[in-house]
C-alpha cells in the first residue's frame, strides 16, 4: 500500500515554506511511488486549506477576492492561473458540486501556496497543517 | 435553592428540564448535519478522484510553477506605480497681442447692433422735419 513518504513531506514542507530550490531538490529525489503519494499530498494539503479559508462563509465574493488578489501578484501569476477555473476549483472543493474533471492540474499547487502564504502560519502551525494533510492523503491512497 | 427563594411554592418550581421535551428541533438539526457531512465527503470524494487520476501531473506542474513562491511568499505588490518620463523644463507660450476670431466676432456685432441704431435714428429725425 503507498504512502506518503517522508520525502514526499520535506518537498512539501519546502513548497509551503516559499522555499523554491529546496522543493526541487527534493521533487527530483522522489520515486514515481512517492512522487505519486506526493501528488495526493497537494491535492490533500489544496482541499483542506480551501475548506479552512471558505467552507464556513460560503462566499463566491471572497473566493473571487481571493483569486484576484494571487494573480495580481505577477505577471507570470496572472498568466499562469485562469480565474474561472481557479473559482471553480476552490467553490468546488469548499461548498458546491461543479465538476473538476476539466481544471488545470498546476492550480491545485498555485492556489494552495496562496492559501498558506495568506495565512503566514507558524512553524508548529505548519507541521500540525503537514500531518492533517498527510493523514487526508493516506486515506486519499488508500 | 427553590425552598429559600420561595418556602411556600416551592414544590411548583419546574426543576429547569422540561419532561417531555420537543424533539423536533434536535431532529432537524440532526439532519442538517448529517446532510452537510454527506456533502463534504462527496467534495472530498470527487477532488479525490480528480488527484488521483492526475497526481504525477500536478507534481510536474507544481515542479513547473515553482518560481512562483517568490511571487506568492514575498511582499504584495501595493499597485501599479504611474510614472511618466521627464521631457525637461515647460515654458508657457507668451501671450499673444492681436485680434483673435472671438474678439473680432464680438466686436463686429457691436458696430453693427451701433450702426443699426444710428440708421434708425437718422431716419426718425429725417421723417421729423417733414
Amino acid at each position: 500500500m503507498t504512502r506518503v513518504t517522508a520525502d514526499a513531506m520535506e518537498a512539501m514542507r519546502a513548497y509551503l515554506k516559499g522555499d523554491a530550490d529546496g522543493y526541487r531538490r527534493m521533487v527530483d529525489r522522489l520515486d514515481p511511488a512517492a512522487k505519486k503519494a506526493h501528488g495526493q499530498l497537494i491535492g490533500a494539503s489544496f482541499y483542506i486549506a480551501a475548506n479552512r479559508r471558505f467552507a464556513a462563509s460560503h462566499s463566491n465574493a471572497q473566493v473571487v477576492e481571493f483569486v484576484g488578489d494571487l494573480r495580481a501578484r505577477s505577471d507570470r501569476l496572472a498568466e499562469d492561473i485562469d480565474p474561472r477555473q481557479a473559482e471553480r476549483l476552490i467553490r468546488a472543493s469548499a461548498f458546491t458540486d461543479e465538476s473538476v474533471d476539466d481544471i488545470d492540474n498546476g492550480l491545485y499547487s498555485l492556489l494552495l501556496a496562496g492559501l498558506i502564504a495568506d495565512e503566514q502560519l507558524t512553524d508548529a502551525d505548519l507541521e500540525t497543517f503537514l500531518e492533517e494533510a498527510r493523514e487526508l492523503a493516506d486515506e486519499w491512497l488508500g | 435553592l427553590h425552598e429559600h427563594i420561595d418556602p411556600i411554592g416551592s414544590s411548583e418550581w419546574s426543576s429547569g428540564t422540561a419532561e417531555n421535551p420537543d424533539p423536533t428541533g434536535d431532529r432537524v438539526n440532526a439532519s442538517l448535519e448529517e446532510g452537510e457531512k454527506k456533502a463534504e465527503r462527496s467534495r472530498a470524494e470527487k477532488i479525490r478522484g480528480a488527484v488521483g487520476k492526475n497526481s504525477e501531473d500536478l507534481v510536474d506542474k507544481a515542479e513547473k510553477g515553482v518560481s512562483n513562491l517568490d511571487s506568492i511568499f514575498g511582499p504584495h505588490p501595493t499597485g501599479q506605480a504611474e510614472t511618466r518620463t521627464n521631457s525637461g523644463p515647460q515654458v508657457a507660450d507668451m501671450p499673444h497681442s492681436g485680434v483673435d476670431p472671438g474678439t473680432a466676432a464680438s466686436a463686429l456685432l457691436a458696430a453693427g447692433i451701433v450702426g443699426a441704431e444710428l440708421v434708425h435714428r437718422v431716419k426718425t429725425k429725417i421723417r421729423g422735419e417733414r
